[in-house]
């Protein structure tokens, strides 16, 4: 009942300012309140659900709104977007695997009509303002001056991180045990510092396999998540996609048939011949890379070591390999290339953004930008992390927290729902919030604070290759490089061939020769190169 | 803890020393009446997915759980294909047509099920979880649905007769369900109940709905249900699994609150058709991965349930029906068991046994039996306590007790009265918690004290931190 009528008051307010202005029409859109006068605000994003927490609830109670959650499923994100576009039954607020290849979908959406764009002045949002202005490419992504997405900030309290997480978790224990048991052929191959050249990481994946580090011929000794293979071409490559900027000829060119990622290729086509690779790599489903170094046969892992992928390695590896020191069984790698560099791609500090139909109102977008805006605030950040200040936590003089969390009955805390983060996700990825994630134990976060630190090392070092985004390239929107936006993941599934044995690299380049030289020419000339 | 247990035999004896409620200013006396006939705590027991698991000796040690637990109502969900059998799509517009496979295993399961309540006097809310299962039925609207339906309630209630089902769950959760709409819902409800009326099961069976989960569509599809659907409806259904801030603040009550009163705008009759709360549970603890509550093994769960238990009773819920029994009920597609269970069926012996949260259960499902009338007291109103209690009286005035649950930090003592006359002069003291909760060699929980007294003297209770002290003339 007060719900009601705080929100009450405040429509009729909103319909005395809109009739002073002199609107004949009436002030409310159908489906923009509901009958309590909260405001109604569908929320779709690939996180939510109707979860009914208390969390959500104080949300909804604090700012007068209704929120009517949709959560899309990994699977078919996409097409349930498109479709929903497409068929004009779009929720208000909805998420969408922006990145530079699909820019092309949203500028066509916007240009159709069917989004509303961000308003020019948000410096009602201090904290969502911030975002949008330290966001990379926001001027890339701009149509006609206007923005009409909110990037998800992976962290809002640092945006300066522009490199993805990718990296080896590599099993530390067994180079320890190889170096003890032939200190002359491998006592080099156990670092304590977990800092590899390539040689000495290829000499490291032939002793695992050599001295079958599993047992029973189980050993596996590299393994890629399933959408990076080949990972070691990156340790040879010069751009992490399809276009490379030749330094001599100043032009963007194929990346895929130059020397360096063919040498890559190359290696990776060894590793797999000679059994490194894992054999199953070709074949391998969403997870299965994953799942096999959890079971605790795999020597090299590659994948997005990102705070949460890290923490749920571990826990699971931790539960199946019980005997095995968790920091070594899950060591982060520091590998540099042949040159000494350190690799690193180059990242968005961002990941995907969230959308608004063209049919949200002026009261719909305010409301959800306010909340967001708190979300993103220092109390918005706490309240998404541990919940209500009193009940579930606590902040002392010193600054520690305390936590009422329930425990399970091995003395951990369990999963809390709090859906403010699942809210938030709407405007960030969350990092900050998942760093102090009480879920996560301490021992992960130090190791992988540990990893980040020593990459800030690199950089201040000048130690790192980084993989350049080149967003001025990606970001275009041509004819050609639109049409054939799907050649990359074209090309990776013709390598991934190739590696295993299947022949046809050569055959898919000259196959599609045309379309990436009309392409590359296209981007050339529209950028005077 | 040693201390705050010898206070209350302290306060109870003392009490029962001096011959009874010599202060009753001083107490909190049970004397507001929440329900004249509470309907009762039920369980969600459905049909086995995996029946073959269930042998005969877990099968005898699931029913003498059940018996023990002795709910008033089970729900008991099936899927639409266990059943169906030989569906023939028409063809130049013939009607479809099809039959049913009663020895088919899973609907052994609920045959063997419905057995059990119909021996035990247990009523039974059956129903599909989804319309659809592999044809082109594609909601609940569907005339086939509707068709379907009246046939299998004709075998089981008229052919059969099973009269322990009370109830029709036209579908799981509707809200849910994608492309669903209340309009599709209450279509699918006009026409089953029109079925019904033609088999002549309207006098035996009732349709429950909406079946809505989450307080915000539970409010919303009510509204609408007790607006448009209320001549068809015998009962009202809604699901929550809530935070347990929520249970902890006591909003659940204030909640449970609007969603009765959202029904009473529109019909009155919501008082004798009950507000069920047809699943519950809390979501703090889920893992959303493996569909698992990680706390369903602590007491910290069952404490929680039984706060949840008193708030919907104190909110003008007539029923309160436990997600759920056992986990070997349902299972991922990975092959693992979906732990929200009272136990589970499979496991080592160590896995197998009773949950805590089933001691708090069964002695709830016992003070707060069907036809029993309930009260609340002044202690309930206070605002944001972390302790509340709620007493019942058999109908035949020969059984009843209170519950007191202190989910706070530190253990508390309260006085309580109990006017409406209870006979009996012996006091079961049950105290449900980590520390103290007794049970014997088959798991089930056993009063901590035995006392002489009766439930109309005042008595000093001291409970203690995160505990339910059930106090009771009866030994459950």
């Amino acid at each position: 009942m007060k719900k009601g009528f705080r929100a009450a008051m405040a429509a009729v307010l909103a319909c005395c300012t809109v009739a002073t202005a002199g609107f004949a029409v009436g002030c409310k859109k159908p489906g923009e309140y509901d009958k309590y006068g909260n405001v109604i605000l569908e929320i779709a994003n690939l996180y939510m659900t109707d979860l009914g927490d208390a969390y959500t609830d104080y949300v909804q109670d604090k700012f007068g709104v209704s929120i009517s959650p949709k959560g899309y499923s990994w699977t078919d994100w996409d097409s349930q977007v498109t479709s929903a576009v497409n068929g004009d039954n779009m929720p208000h607020v909805f998420h969408w695997n922006l990145e530079a290849d699909t820019f092309p979908t949203l500028e066509r959406w916007a240009r159709g009509g069917s989004l509303r764009a961000l308003p020019d002045d948000l410096s009602a949002y201090p904290n969502v303002a911030r975002l949008v202005s330290d966001a990379t490419a926001i001027e890339q992504m701009k149509i006609g001056g206007k923005l009409y997405c909110l990037p998800l900030v992976r962290n809002p309290q640092d945006t300066d991180t522009v490199y993805s997480e990718f990296t080896y978790v590599y099993r530390k224990d067994w180079a320890k045990r190889l170096a003890a048991k032939n200190p002359t052929k491998y006592g080099d191959l156990y670092k304590a510092d977990d800092v590899y050249t390539y040689a000495e990481f290829e000499r490291l994946l032939t002793a695992f396999k050599d001295e079958d580090m599993a047992g029973n011929g189980k050993t596996v000794p590299l393994a890629d998540v399933e959408w990076s293979f080949p990972s070691v071409a990156n340790y040879f490559k010069d751009a992490p996609h399809a276009y490379v900027l030749n330094a001599q000829t100043g032009k963007y060119e194929w990346n895929f048939t130059t020397p360096a990622f063919t040498a890559g290729l190359e290696k990776a086509k060894k590793y797999v011949e000679d059994g490194i690779y894992w054999a199953d790599q070709y074949a391998a489903k969403e997870g299965d890379a994953m799942t096999r170094y959890k079971s605790g046969v795999v020597g090299c892992y590659f994948d997005n070591c990102t705070l949460t992928n890290y923490s749920e390695l571990r826990k699971s590896f931790a539960a199946a390999n019980p005997s095995v020191d968790l920091d070594e069984g899950t060591a982060l790698m520091r590998l540099k290339r042949d040159d000494g560099k350190f690799v690193y791609e180059e990242a968005n500090n961002w990941w995907s953004a969230t959308l608004f139909s063209a049919d949200i109102t002026d009261a719909q977008l305010n409301k959800f930008l306010e909340i967001m805006n708190w979300l993103l605030s220092d109390e918005g950040t706490m309240f998404s992390t541990y919940g209500f200040e009193g009940s579930d936590y606590a902040v002392h003089d010193d600054g520690s927290i305390e936590l009422f969390w329930s425990k399970k009955t091995n003395g951990a805390y369990a999963p809390k729902v709090i859906g403010a983060r699942y809210l938030r996700f709407a405007a960030s990825l969350g990092y900050d919030v998942i760093a102090r994630d009480p879920l996560i134990d301490d021992a992960t976060k130090a190791a992988h604070t540990a990893w980040k630190a020593d990459i800030d090392k690199q950089f201040a070092a000048n130690s790192v290759k980084l993989l350049p985004l080149y967003p001025e390239m990606n970001w275009l929107s041509l004819p050609n490089k639109n049409a054939n936006a799907g050649l990359f993941n074209e090309a990776q599934a013709a390598m991934t061939r190739y590696a295993f044995g299947d022949g046809g690299w050569d055959t898919f380049n000259q196959n599609n020769a045309s379309k990436y030289t009309a392409v590359v020419d296209e981007v050339n000339t529209a950028l005077g190169l | 803890m040693k201390k705050a247990i010898c206070l209350l035999l302290t306060a109870v004896m003392a009490t029962a020393a001096t011959g009874c409620s010599p202060k009753v200013k001083d107490a909190y006396t049970f004397d507001e009446q929440l329900h004249a006939s509470f309907d009762g705590i039920g369980v969600e027991w459905d049909a086995y997915e995996h029946p073959n698991i269930i042998t005969d000796a877990k099968w005898e040690t699931v029913t003498a759980r059940v018996q023990k637990l002795a709910p008033a109502f089970i729900r008991c969900m099936i899927n639409l294909d266990w059943v169906l059998t030989d569906w023939q799509k028409g063809e130049d517009g013939a009607p479809d047509t099809w039959s049913y496979n009663w020895e088919q295993a899973n609907i052994k399961s609920l045959l063997q099920i419905l057995d059990y309540c119909q021996s035990a006097g247990v009523k039974v809310a059956l129903g599909s979880w989804r319309a659809v299962d592999g044809w082109d039925m594609k909601d609940s609207a569907d005339d086939r649905f509707a068709q379907i339906f009246g046939e299998i309630f004709d075998e089981l209630v008229n052919t059969r007769g099973y009269t322990c089902i009370k109830w029709f769950v036209p579908t799981n959760e509707p809200n849910y369900l994608p492309g669903n709409t209340f309009e599709t819902w209450h279509t699918g409800v006009e026409k089953v109940y029109a079925q019904f009326r033609d088999k002549g099961l309207l006098d035996k069976v009732s349709i429950t709905g909406p079946d809505a989960t989450s307080q915000t569509a539970a409010m919303t599809w009510c509204e609408s249900a007790a607006r448009d659907t209320r001549d068809k409806l015998g009962n009202y259904s809604i699901h929550l699994y809530v935070s347990d801030y929520t249970v902890d603040s006591g909003n659940l009550a204030e909640n449970i609150r609007r969603i009765r009163e959202t029904i009473e705008r529109h019909d009155a009759a919501v008082a004798d058709k009950g507000l069920y709360l047809w699943e519950c549970g809390l979501i703090d603890g889920k893992n959303e991965e493996w569909d698992t509550n990680e706390l369903i093994d602590t007491y910290g769960y069952g404490v929680r349930m039984a706060d949840y238990t008193l708030q919907c009773i104190m909110g003008g819920a007539k029923g309160v029906c436990y997600w759920e029994l056992d986990d070997a009920m349902h299972f991922l597609d990975n092959g693992k068991t979906k732990n929200w269970g009272m136990f589970s069926s499979l496991g080592d012996a160590a896995q197998q046994e009773l949950r805590p949260w089933f001691s708090s259960s069964m002695l709830l499902s016992k003070m707060f039996g069907a036809g029993s009338s309930v009260y609340g007291c002044a202690l309930n109103g206070e605002n944001k306590t972390a302790v509340r209690a709620v007493a019942a009286v058999s109908a035949d005035k020969t059984a009843g007790g209170y519950a007191i649950v202190n989910s706070g930090a530190t253990a508390v003592t309260k006085t309580f009265y109990l006017p409406e006359t209870v006979v009996g002069d012996k006091l079961y003291v049950y105290v449900f918690g980590e520390k103290d909760a007794k049970v014997d060699g088959d798991g089930y929980i056993v009063p901590n004290y035995e006392l002489s007294g009766s439930l109309n003297q005042t008595l000093a209770v001291t409970v203690p931190a995160k505990s339910v002290v059930f106090v009771s003339n009866t030994k459950y």
